[in-house]
């Protein structure tokens, strides 16, 4: 890491200030109630699975996900589901049905070449069905950089609004801190701006309003995207315009790139800490977060590994000690990330005693495959967060073999917007063994 | 080289996802040009790519486009970033555009020199909106932008008020795409005839990614592109113009895979002469070579495909060595060894962008020709697939040593004899487009047999393996394909679509330019089908 550590250092310190921007100082940021927030985390290559699994009846922890549970106020919150599988293929290979299939429940569509997501993500779903207390409902971001590119385009992101109508992912720490941060100016020259902002974006919306009425039903969903699109934006400029002045703070320089694979071990971080300021401070109520390229290539130089990750992944036949060696230091530092952002929302209590803002998420950590060999059966999932108390956590969950499309349909029941089934197995149910009546 | 060809498979073997390696029945005897029916397009909305965009701001407002950090890039598919599908306007790019055209309505603004005035802002907003929409503003409209700009004179004056204008016009949908949608008024579920407007805009950004210049909107406001024959005239007017050359060389870049080329990466421990400066070397070559072709040349597919001369600029002589036959010299094609290199496919361009960073992948190659030259579909590997153990190898086993195993086992056999062998006949080509007679000190086999295409037989290199597609007609009716997905911004929707313009295109030897123009001048392009 080169550039890295002292870049990160500079960014952390930035980030101290940040809670600043919040009203209550270091207590998590509410618009009345605290409902419910949810972190969507997405890793590539499947994992060793030898390496990976506690040991039933035994201490929740194992070789790879030590660096999570080793802490017992994590490990406490933590459940890890043993059993899914993703059996219903789609376009491209197990890496592109998993990755765009682990969070819409729905086959990759197009061509092997070629393949894009086949449906709306879980993260979209939310979006329509609950109404939201923050300015930024759902974030997309992540982690992107590398020297070889996504092998196919679609590899870069996992938020969908429908089949083919990819969420692009926000790379830019930089930006990322801009958006969410972005420091206020003289209050009148603000709402003078808004009201002129305001009658523009009037102007595009009342012309989308007289297409819409000329299109057929298909044709109809670009412009209600648009519209909502639009919609969502003056929710945030309404919000910015009301919060409290920020201190002053902008984002620092610092030469992070974020298309640097040598970058990485200081852009991960950086995001992850972002995405923590955003849920304390109420600004974000559900993160997708793919932590790196689908069927990424990382050479992860960092760990000394210098290799393509994917390939060595693909060698994984359980029995090569060198092989498991890499996937362990590779799936270990992953585990360290998640544990991160759990610990950065673990620091900060809710208003009125309401326990830390982990006590109220879920983070999902899953992969876009069960091993690095395209095996769909176990694909590693582990959940990390109280989720308001549904979870009791610090359990394995192991019922034998479950489709996926169950996480889904759990992940919908524990935000408050239950279902049947999930994507294309709409009467799958929840993971069974996931909440503690069943 | 001995072919032998299959007339009907030509348009009829398209899908391979059995990959049985068995020639599929044809699907009809009779030739498309008989069988098929009109096809029409739907009414639709269609976002113009960035690309296009940029374009757009470039001719309205006399300047590139500002860079926003957050713009989010358009998705490409089959290759191409125009398909219509795939443009939506999301969050993040919604706010790409406000930060973006912030920028330009301050410009704009400040150019018009209009510096006060009601009359003056709408006079502005006019002109302004009639080559950024393609279309005169009309009342309604105008007298929304009226309100637009009062208030902006409220709170912060005349200037406030021109820039909104500017802002509004920018930010509207009529703006960010395009329709084809026919008159105003007309229910959606019926057949209409796009307007004059309508037609020009699409002509336009078929031919030069653009909307109309003032000569076309000119004989759209006469109604003078009612007419094919004028539409053609159009269209052979535009291919004259740099924003049509400009086009052609998105088309081939997309088509190619050459259009992340600032992207692609080597192993420089591997690969030390891929320096930046040959990279860039490589690209421009490609793009010269085939600019050269399309315009100066014969521009035919034959041409492209066959050719054994290439630009050499300066970087790259000591990689072309003894295959340059005469010495290369700035702005001349130099003639190069037939029997090495032959057509774009041999450029090192395609060859280092279709190569991972430390090796070459005769897969990556083999679906190239597949996918992009036949336009066939190869199904997914079986789950099981990538189960399958690799074979133990000695660390100095060749590409073509390794991807054996996949003949062994008849899970991967049934696509990969397919799919390997024309990827094999490339193996003379090392990741960064070098000719190589060696891999580990062992002789290169470069030797295969083309299957499951309308042209079979065997070939020992990548000369030969071009020789037999040259025989194909699948490749030249793909071709039409490509051009059609490129200019219409999605897929075809069965060979109908296409098989009048491959059956026209044989007569000009399948240029690219008449290809485009006679995609205009087809019935087809001016009406749309109603939503059902």
């Amino acid at each position: 890491m080169r550039i890295g550590r002292r870049a990160w250092l500079t960014m952390a310190g930035a980030s101290a200030l940040l809670p600043l921007f919040a009203s209550g100082g270091k207590t998590a940021r509410a618009q009345g109630a605290p409902r419910m927030r949810l972190v969507l985390l997405m890793q590539s290559n499947g994992t060793s699975q030898s390496q990976f699994w506690p040991a039933p009846g035994g201490q929740l922890t194992s070789t790879i996900l030590e660096p999570l549970v080793e802490d017992p106020r994590l490990q406490a919150r933590t459940t890890v589901i043993k059993g899914l599988y993703q059996h219903a293929g789609g376009a491209g290979n197990a890496h592109d049905q998993g990755y765009s299939g682990m969070y819409s429940g729905t086959r990759s569509v197009g061509t092997f070449d070629d393949p894009w997501g086949g449906g709306i993500s879980l993260d979209q779903i939310l979006a329509r069905e609950l109404t939201f207390g923050v300015p930024i409902p759902t974030l997309n971001c992540g982690v992107l950089a590398a020297d070889v590119p996504a092998f196919k385009d679609h590899r870069t992101s996992f938020s969908y609004l429908g089949p083919r109508m990819q969420v692009p992912t926000l790379v830019d720490p930089y930006r990322l801190y801009a958006d969410l941060f972005s420091p206020n100016q003289d209050p009148a020259l603000v709402k003078r701006r808004l009201a002129q902002r305001q009658s523009v974006l009037d102007y595009g919306a009342a012309d989308l309003r007289a297409l819409r009425g000329r299109l057929g039903a298909g044709e109809r969903a670009k412009i209600d995207l648009h519209q909502s699109a639009i919609r969502d934006y003056e929710k945030r400029l309404a919000f910015f315009a009301a919060a409290a002045p920020a201190p002053g703070a902008s984002p620092p320089a610092l030469g992070l790139d974020p298309t640097n694979e040598d970058h990485v071990p200081a852009l991960t971080p950086a995001m992850i800490d972002l995405v923590a300021l955003a849920l304390t401070n109420g600004l974000v109520q559900i993160v997708t977060f793919t932590m790196c390229p689908g069927g990424a290539k990382w050479r992860f130089r960092w760990l000394g590994i210098g290799q393509d990750t994917h390939d060595i992944a693909h060698h994984d036949d359980g029995k090569t000690p060198d092989v498991t060696a890499t996937l362990v230091s590779m799936n270990r530092w992953y585990a360290g990330n998640v544990a991160r952002l759990a610990r950065a929302l673990d620091a900060v209590p809710e208003p009125n005693g309401n326990g830390t803002v982990l006590d109220n998420t879920l983070i999902v950590w899953a992969n876009e495959q069960a091993t690095g060999q395209h095996s769909q059966d176990d694909i590693p999932v582990v959940l990390v967060g109280g989720a308001a108390g549904q979870l009791a956590g610090g359990r394995l969950i192991d019922r034998g073999p479950q489709t996926y499309h169950r996480l889904g349909c759990s992940l919908m029941g524990l935000m408050g917007a239950p279902r049947e089934g999930f994507g294309e197995e709409p009467a799958c149910g929840p993971v069974d063994g996931l909440l503690a009546a069943s | 080289v001995r072919a032998v060809r299959s007339p009907w498979l030509a348009m009829a073997l398209v899908s391979l996802a059995a990959c049985t390696g068995a020639p599929a029945a044809p699907e009809a005897s009779e030739p498309p040009e008989t069988r098929c029916a009109e096809v029409m397009s739907q009414r639709r909305l269609r976002r113009l790519s960035d690309v296009e965009l940029a374009h757009v701001v470039q001719d309205v407002a006399g300047g590139a486009m500002p860079r926003s950090s957050i713009w989010a890039a358009d998705p490409r598919v089959d290759g191409f970033d125009g398909n219509a599908d795939g443009l939506i306007v999301h969050g993040p790019k919604l706010e790409g555009y406000i930060d973006t055209t912030d920028a330009i309505a301050a410009n704009v603004a400040r150019a018009s020199g209009c510096t006060s005035g009601v009359d003056c802002a709408l006079g502005f907003a006019k002109t302004f909106a009639r080559r950024a929409y393609g279309r005169p503003l009309n009342d309604d409209e105008l007298a929304r932008l009226r309100d637009v700009y009062a208030t902006g004179v409220s709170t912060e004056g005349h200037d406030a008020g021109l820039r909104m204008i500017a802002q509004a016009i920018l930010l509207s949908p009529y703006f960010l795409y395009r329709t084809e949608l026919g008159p105003d008024g007309v229910p959606p579920e019926a057949d209409v005839t796009l307007t004059s407007y309508e037609v020009a805009s699409q002509l336009s950004f078929a031919i030069t990614g653009s909307r109309p210049d003032d000569a076309l909107l000119l004989a759209a406001e006469r109604g003078d592109l009612v007419s094919a024959a004028n539409v053609r005239a159009e269209a052979q007017r535009l291919l004259d113009t740099p924003g049509a050359h400009d086009q052609v060389r998105r088309f081939f870049a997309s088509w190619l895979d050459l259009a992340r080329w600032p992207t692609i990466k080597k192993n420089a421990g591997l690969f030390p002469q891929f320096t930046a400066e040959v990279g860039a070397a490589m690209f421009a070559q490609a793009e010269q070579t085939i600019d050269d072709t399309v315009w100066r040349g014969s521009g035919t597919l034959a041409e492209l495909l066959g050719t054994t001369t290439a630009f050499v600029p300066p970087a790259l002589v000591p990689m072309y060595g003894d295959e340059a036959l005469e010495s290369p010299a700035p702005g001349v094609r130099a003639k190069l060894d037939p029997r090495r290199r032959k057509g774009i496919l041999t450029l090192p361009a395609l060859l280092a962008a279709h190569s991972p960073p430390d090796t070459t992948s005769p897969v990556e190659r083999g679906l190239f020709v597949r996918v992009r030259l036949l336009c066939q579909e190869i199904g997914a590997p079986p789950l099981v697939a990538n189960a399958i153990p690799a074979d133990a190898l000695p660390p100095d086993a060749t590409t073509r040593q390794r991807l054996e195993a996949h003949a062994k086992n008849a899970a991967c056999s049934g696509c990969h004899d397919l799919i390997d062998p024309p990827g094999f006949a490339f193996e003379s080509f090392d990741a960064i487009g070098f000719h190589r007679d060696t891999e580990h000190d062992k002789p290169i086999d470069a030797s295969g047999d083309l299957a499951g295409a309308d042209v079979r037989g065997h070939f020992h290199d990548a000369s030969e393996l071009v020789d037999l597609l040259l025989q194909s007609d699948a490749v030249r009716a793909c071709f039409v394909r490509q051009v059609f997905r490129f200019a219409e911004g999605r897929r075809e929707q069965s060979d109908c679509e296409t098989s009048a313009l491959h059956a026209h295109a044989k007569t000009s030897g399948h240029r690219v330019q008449d290809i485009l123009v006679d995609y205009a001048a087809r019935p087809a392009f001016s009406v749309r089908r109603g939503a059902r």
